[in-house]
């Protein structure tokens, strides 16, 4: 029975580095999605910028699957559905991205276009994961570092890479101006540098970090509740983007 | 290499400059001197390493070798 799905919907999304957000949706009714775009909404690394994303429908608490998704570069990626991807009534658009950084990566920007159903009970239980391949060039690629992590959380449990981003949860992110020369973070095991172009993970004793940027100390004020922070610093040294999380007890002793 | 910890569980946390994870060198490893002393020298000297992950979503380091 021919389904009629006319109604345009747009739902658009800036995601950071191993963010998982919710882009689309719950559906009051079936949708279509017919279009995604991937950007790159910043460039901190120019041409060697390079981030990925996916997209996945999601039924919260029941299933979610993986629709599309990879490598994005300064060329941006454009995904075009001839048919479209039915997604049932109640379920949502989700955009996830990587849990790797081998470069610095930039923050992704989605664009997802479709169109609602005026049929709410659509049977997708044939439809397959369609377009887009997974394969993704980094230089250092580490195979299973990159996988995608499942927005539902009730996938995979065995695997270090999901129980590894259960115990990290995204509070917020940073961006501030530093001094040309060394950066130093007083974190919670010592002090760590970070160098020009590099990407870090360090521990904190609390959410305002003593730094040392040049010959300057002071404080970064970071999101309540972070207690650990991916320290992205841009190849000429003037900026640091803090990608802030809270990271959940027992997690530190792995 | 960009640091490396003792943990409360006596085994010790790298952390690389490219990765936004946290690495393990257990204790346990038959090798574990041998490797922390490759970790280490890597660290001083400022050299790449190249270092084998027990399994492709593990965060177990099993090998260090010259890059």
């Amino acid at each position: 029975m021919p389904v009629e799905c006319s109604r345009l919907f747009q739902a658009r999304a800036v995601v950071a580095p191993l963010e998982c957000r919710t882009v689309a949706g719950p559906f009051r009714s079936a949708a279509v999605l017919t279009d995604v775009v991937f950007e790159l909404d910043n460039h901190p690394n120019g041409f060697q910028s390079r981030a990925c994303g996916f997209v996945w429908n999601v039924l919260p608490g029941q299933w979610s699957r993986l629709l599309m998704g990879g490598q994005v570069d300064d060329a941006g990626r454009r995904y075009d559905l001839e048919s479209g991807v039915l997604c049932p009534a109640g379920s949502t658009l989700s955009v996830c991205t990587c849990l790797f950084i081998a470069f610095p990566t930039s923050t992704i920007f989605a664009l997802l276009t479709g169109y609602s159903c005026h049929e709410s009970h659509v049977d997708v239980s044939g439809v397959k994961a369609v377009g887009g391949s997974r394969s993704i060039d980094w230089l250092e690629t580490q195979a299973g570092a990159l996988d995608p992590h499942d927005p539902t959380g009730v996938g995979a449990a065995t695997g270090d890479v999901e129980h590894a981003l259960g115990e990290r949860e995204l509070v917020g992110t940073v961006r501030e101006h530093v001094h040309p020369g060394d950066l130093v973070v007083h974190g919670a095991d010592g002090t760590t540098t970070i160098p020009h172009g590099s990407t870090l993970a360090v521990r904190l004793a609390g959410h305002e970090p003593a730094l040392q940027s040049g010959r300057e100390e002071r404080t970064a004020r970071l999101p309540e509740g972070t207690n650990l922070v991916v320290a992205r610093r841009s190849a000429d040294g003037r900026s640091v983007h803090w990608l802030c999380y809270r990271e959940h007890e027992g997690a530190g002793a792995a | 290499m960009a640091n490396l910890r003792d943990s409360a569980d006596g085994d010790v946390v790298v952390t690389f400059l490219d990765s936004a994870r946290f690495y393990r060198l257990s204790r346990t490893h038959p090798r574990f001197d041998e490797l922390l002393t490759a970790l280490r020298t890597s660290l001083a000297d400022a050299r790449a390493v190249r270092v084998r992950l027990a399994g492709p979503t593990s965060d177990v380091i099993e090998d260090v070798q010259p890059p």
